[in-house]
């Protein structure tokens, strides 16, 4: 079953208080005394989104921000149920493939548009659009989604081509906030820039390598079952700032200048726990762990034996503990211990083991050394080429450290890593070329097991946009994989969830490192009331209120 | 002797005529060396980290930006868009290049302008307090100058950063007002000051021994106001004349120190931006930072004239 | 990065006053200093020659175990977060620094030959062409030419080399220029004029090595500072690649994790400080010792 992982620091009193609220839906909650409403709360994270409409592309960066100003249909609790949202009620049809959704009357959207079953019908269509360039959200309906239409006035019909289970957990992202469908008309310049949702907060400006400025929303009335409060959020302004570099980030939360910061830097997480002042938040995500996916286009990886012999020359857990400082947990299976039916048999499939790594390379035939030292097959050098991104924002110096530390130890079996740093442009171009790359590092958030299927499926490998990193599918995995997802049955999913995490495993088509994390660090001193939701481990801020004014 | 105004002004004419000579020799060297890259900067517009655009979208790029267009016509609208100001759009941040740099301008100017100042003060300080004198003294400054002179910035901005922000916590580490413009100035200004003190140093000893000190001496002048009024001002000559090019060191230095202290400026959006390939961007500030150095070049001159009338007649037959 | 003679102003006079050492008696701590900085020297040049005679360990090989040792017996500069050893990343680090450092100097020297050689024996309309030339060199200070460059042509130790060489190459073929404009009009030539000598024997024999003197000292300046500007570049990531060793690149390391290994970072930052202040120190002796350089 699923666990959730939480860390905390020496204040625990302000965590507790904070977790506590997680579980069940909180009346419109009084104030503290001593508190007051109002006031500009400032969080501050280190990387900064393409575009403000998640719909578009899909990396992390935007559906962070993208909860704090759209509303989604349902709501997701840890367990993996999900609670209603903008979506009041739904039905399902006894063989899956049709969702009825009602959805909450006198709602609006920032911009005084109804949010109305044809809002929601056209936000299905804007994802589906190819001009909206979107990558994560289309990813997830493409293989199941048919259409979407208006019932009535406020009943939303969802039609899909194979029944699919976590459907409700999906919609529960960011990703699948819903928008305004005027706003959604302006095109996606527009969109990206200043979107507009039902949410607590609504963009008011986006200033480009600095900070996003958003508002409160006086009129909000859609907060979700299990928020810790209905009605509109108590501080007045977010500033979402972008502080890239990790000293900075720290030292701002340090110095009081931000109340909340993403992504607490891993050397820097002795000083927050000394820190009384700080509290930390740990969320582990449901996911395919960041990993190094090996392309089994090229002729050398083709063969499982040689990516099992990379498996063990790579001291996996050893590499994420020196470079996180002990901070990152090592995983070592193809889903985080935060995803549902993750199974622990799998935390570690191949032992650190130089010799049994050799063993495999002879077996292969790369039995020749050149006068390097590197393994030779016919002539031809065991070479591997990894591209990641330059920018210090995107591959950070731990992630960095981990993929020297990588090519070191294979560098003592033989094997050679070219490490090519390369700027983001390129690494768009190379993703979608499997000649242009032999091994790249990446993960995949998803509230479901069914992640697997997203990234290691035949389907997925047929769309040919690169997210099938491997090249590579086994189709008694796919099978397993859609039979896990037509059922309803928790015991014989985990039976069948169970069962692809074995076969992942034995293709060892990829090197797991650690699992995808949402930490924050807070000022428990200056705010309270800042959760984590679980489908995508999104902060919310709807209930975070200032302590001490004048900050 | 001063100069009749019609010479005045030719010589002011040809100056302005030589500076955007230069500028433009700028420009299209930049604009060409952009057209040289290898990739395509349709992908880059379009590109973010986990972007997938379809090959309609890359060409509909391309036929927005021109990207198909003959070499000279695209050279011929950068030029138009020049005068008048336009320096195109950024590709990663999608906005006007000028709005861009305009707003990013302004803190660098307040560091360069705070870092000038605390070179100067730092130059004339141990100047004053150690040239001429005998002994340990003036030996101590001399070498203390070399050794401040010789101190890189990415080195010496860390290691304040740390001592003094982080483990101290004397100062912020990051701070939008004057508290965050100290370390980042004094890591700038230290080095400066290092070298224009060097060069202060040597004019002041020299002119030290010229015989007016003397006569000045001899008609009752304390030394100390010899040295404050006439000596200094003919030392500082070359320091000022030195300060259109010590702006452009400095808009240099900025560069790293912007990243070190994660302060918003021109240098620290040219690294993002030659990080992210982004070419119109990279040209922008690249145009704007040499507009400033030629202009800031022009006003030392000026400045240096106005200090010393000897030179009036010299400036402009360079 | 400001050791090195400023250039001129862009309508100012020709001079560009170069610091020069005090004129005093040689003493011991001058004897102690320049000893000292011929030793620093020394030792830098052997390590980017033989950098595997010097460094104890493989720069290269990493041992998670003993990551982030301080500085010991065993590891003399401690061990970065990978356990490679400090001390030899240092020492390999030297090549990648002295290479650059050296051939963008020597590319600038190149440049400023070929222009100052072009502008004061070329006649006014070549001298005109040269002066804009250089000027425009100038317009670009420091270090923005070679991010543009590197962001046209990439991170390759060429590219570095180039741009690094064509931001010095203006100061340098400005003093050739008026090196060789002076001694073309001096007595010299004109004695070796009178005596019949052939063009080419003049400009190799007398007009070459008195444009040059000069420049002896500038090189000895201006390596420190091409080798300054490159680590600048190796630190904002333009350098060369992980996890190959250069100066530049292991402060851009060690300041992420300075709080817990101060010493990755103050170790190759304060060869580099070391290195620079003994190329000033040489250089300066130099200069006294040639007397070169006095415009004045």
């Amino acid at each position: 079953m699923r666990r959730r992982t939480v860390m905390t620091g020496l204040a625990a009193a302000g965590a507790g208080s904070v977790l506590a609220a997680c579980g069940s839906p909180a009346p419109a909650a009084e104030l503290p005394p001593g508190t007051r409403e109002g006031g500009e709360l400032i969080f501050a994270t280190d990387r900064e989104p393409t575009c403000l409409d998640p719909h578009n592309s899909g990396d992390m960066p935007q559906t962070y921000i993208a909860r704090q100003y759209l509303d989604s249909l349902v709501s997701m609790r840890p367990d993996g149920s999900v609670v209603p949202w903008l979506a009041e009620s739904w039905e399902i049809s006894e063989d899956g493939l049709v969702y009825d959704f009602t959805l909450k009357q006198g709602v609006r959207f920032h911009d005084g548009e109804v949010l109305d079953a044809d809002a929601v019908v056209a936000n299905f269509e804007q994802i589906m659009d190819p001009d909206t360039q979107s990558s994560t959200a289309l990813l997830y309906l493409s293989p199941y989604f048919v259409s979407a239409e208006s019932l009535s006035e406020h009943v939303v019909r969802v039609t899909l081509k194979r029944p699919y289970s976590p459907l409700l957990t999906v919609l529960a992202q960011a990703f699948f906030g819903i928008e305004s469908p005027a706003a959604m008309a302006r095109g996606l310049t527009e969109n990206c820039a200043l979107p507009v949702g039902t949410g607590p907060f609504k963009v008011v400006e986006w200033r480009r390598n600095q900070e996003v400025i958003l508002e409160r929303n006086d009129d909000y009335t859609s907060a979700p079952a299990d928020a810790q409060h209905q009605g509109p959020a108590y501080v007045r302004r977010l500033t979402w700032r972008f502080l890239k570099d990790n000293t900075a980030r720290f030292g701002a939360l340090r110095s009081g200048a931000v109340h909340a910061i993403f992504n607490l830097p891993p050397e820097s997480v002795p000083t927050a726990t000394a820190d009384e002042r700080i509290t930390t938040q740990d969320f582990v995500h449901s996911c395919v762990p960041y990993a190094l996916d090996l392309n089994t286009t090229h002729p050398a990886l083709s063969d499982r034996r040689v990516r099992r012999a990379l498996v063990h020359a790579a001291d996996a857990p050893g590499m994420v503990h020196s470079a996180y400082a002990g901070v990152f947990p090592y995983e070592g299976n193809a889903i985080s211990t935060g995803t549902p039916f993750y199974d622990e048999t799998f935390h570690q499939p191949y032992p650190y083991d130089e010799q049994r790594a050799n063993d495999l390379l002879d077996q292969a035939g790369w039995t020749g050394r050149d006068e390097d030292g590197y393994r030779t097959r016919d002539g031809q050098r065991l070479s591997l080429r990894l591209p990641y991104a330059s920018d210090p924002g995107e591959t950070p110096p731990a992630d960095l450290t981990i993929l020297q530390n990588f090519q070191a130890m294979q560098r003592r079996v033989g094997v050679e890593i070219r490490l090519l740093p390369v700027d983001a442009a390129t690494l768009t171009a190379i993703r979608r070329d499997p000649t242009a790359f032999d091994i790249r590092a990446g993960y995949w958030n998803s509230p479901t097991a069914g992640v697997m299927y997203i990234k290691f499926s035949q389907e997925t490998f047929e769309i040919d946009n690169g997210q099938n990193v491997s090249y590579a599918f086994d189709e008694e995995l796919d099978q397993t994989l859609l039979d896990a997802a037509a059922t309803t049955d928790p015991a014989r999913q985990q039976e069948l969830y169970s069962q692809a995490q074995q076969l992942l495993t034995d293709q060892a088509w990829h090197i797991p490192l650690y699992p995808i994390q949402t930490r924050l660090a807070i000022r428990s001193d200056l705010v309270e009331g800042i959760w984590i939701e679980p489908s995508e481990g999104e902060p919310v801020l709807h209930d975070a209120y200032l302590l001490r004014d004048g900050l | 002797m001063t100069t009749t105004p019609a010479l005045a002004a030719r010589r002011a004419l040809t100056t302005l005529a030589s500076a955007a000579l230069l500028l433009w020799a700028v420009a299209t060297i930049v604009f060409f060396l952009q057209h040289l890259v290898p990739g395509d900067p349709a992908q880059t517009i379009l590109g973010g980290a986990s972007a997938n655009p379809p090959e309609e979208t890359l060409e509909a790029v391309r036929a927005q930006y021109g990207f198909d267009q003959p070499l000279l016509v695209q050279y011929g609208n950068f030029l138009a868009g020049l005068v008048r100001g336009d320096l195109g759009e950024s590709y990663t941040m999608k906005q006007p290049v000028t709005a861009i740099v305009g707003e990013q301008i302004l803190p660098t100017l307040q560091l360069t302008a705070a870092s000038l100042l605390i070179a100067w003060a730092l130059a004339i300080g141990l100047t004053l307090l150690t040239a001429g004198r005998r002994g340990r003294l003036a030996r101590l400054g001399a070498s203390l100058e070399v050794v401040l002179a010789a101190l890189p910035h990415f080195w010496l901005g860390v290691v304040l950063l740390v001592v003094v922000a982080v483990v101290l916590q004397w100062l912020p580490v990051v701070d939008d007002g004057p508290a965050g413009l100290i370390l980042p100035a004094l890591t700038l200004g230290i080095p400066l000051g290092g070298f224009l003190a060097q060069v202060t140093r040597d004019e002041f000893e020299t002119a030290l021994q010229k015989p007016f000190v003397l006569s000045a001496l001899s008609r009752g002048a304390s030394p100390a106001a010899v040295r404050w009024r006439q000596v200094l001002r003919h030392a500082a000559l070359p320091g000022i004349a030195l300060s259109g090019w010590g702006l452009g060191s400095l808009i240099s230095g900025a560069v790293v120190v912007e990243v070190i202290f994660s302060r918003q400026g021109i240098g620290q959006i040219l690294v993002a931006a030659v990080t992210a390939q982004d070419l119109p961007l990279v040209i922008g500030v690249t145009f704007v930072v040499a507009a400033v150095y030629v202009l800031a070049n022009i006003l030392s001159d000026l400045a240096t004239v106005l200090v010393d009338p000897r030179l009036r007649h010299t400036i402009g037959h360079a | 990065m400001t050791t090195l003679a400023p250039p001129a102003p862009v309508t100012a006079p020709e001079a560009a006053p170069t610091p020069r050492p005090a004129r005093r008696r040689r003493d011991l701590a001058g004897r102690i200093g320049l000893l000292a900085a011929s030793a620093v020297v020394a030792v830098v040049l052997l390590a980017a020659l033989v950098p595997d005679l010097l460094a104890p360990q493989d720069p290269l090989e990493i041992s998670l175990s003993e990551s982030f040792a301080p500085p010991s017996a065993e590891h003399l500069f401690g061990t970065d977060q990978s356990g490679r050893d400090v001390f030899s990343r240092v020492i390999h680090g030297a090549r990648q620094s002295l290479v650059i450092g050296i051939g963008a100097t020597a590319l600038g020297l190149l440049g400023a030959l070929v222009l100052g050689l072009l502008g004061g024996l070329g006649g006014r309309l070549a001298d005109g062409a040269v002066t804009r030339v250089i000027e425009v060199l100038y317009a670009f200070p420091g270090i923005l030419l070679a991010l543009i460059l590197i962001a046209v042509y990439g991170n390759s130790a060429l590219t570095q080399m180039v741009a690094v060489g064509l931001a010095t190459m203006p100061g340098y073929a400005r003093m050739v220029r008026s090196q060789v404009l002076a001694v073309r009009d001096s007595a010299y030539v004109e004695a070796a004029r009178a005596l019949g000598h052939s063009s080419p024997r003049i400009l190799l024999r007398t007009l070459l090595p008195n444009a040059f003197r000069p420049l002896t000292v500038l090189i000895t300046l201006g390596v420190g500072q091409a080798i300054v500007w490159a680590a600048a570049l190796g630190f904002l990531g333009m350098g060369v690649q992980p996890p190959t060793a250069e100066w530049g690149a292991m402060l851009n390391a060690g300041r992420t994790y300075i709080q817990q290994a101060w010493w990755m970072d103050f170790f190759p930052g304060i060869t580099i400080v070391l290195f620079t202040l003994s190329l000033t120190v040489l250089g300066r002796h130099l200069q006294r010792a040639t007397d070169a350089g006095a415009l004045r």
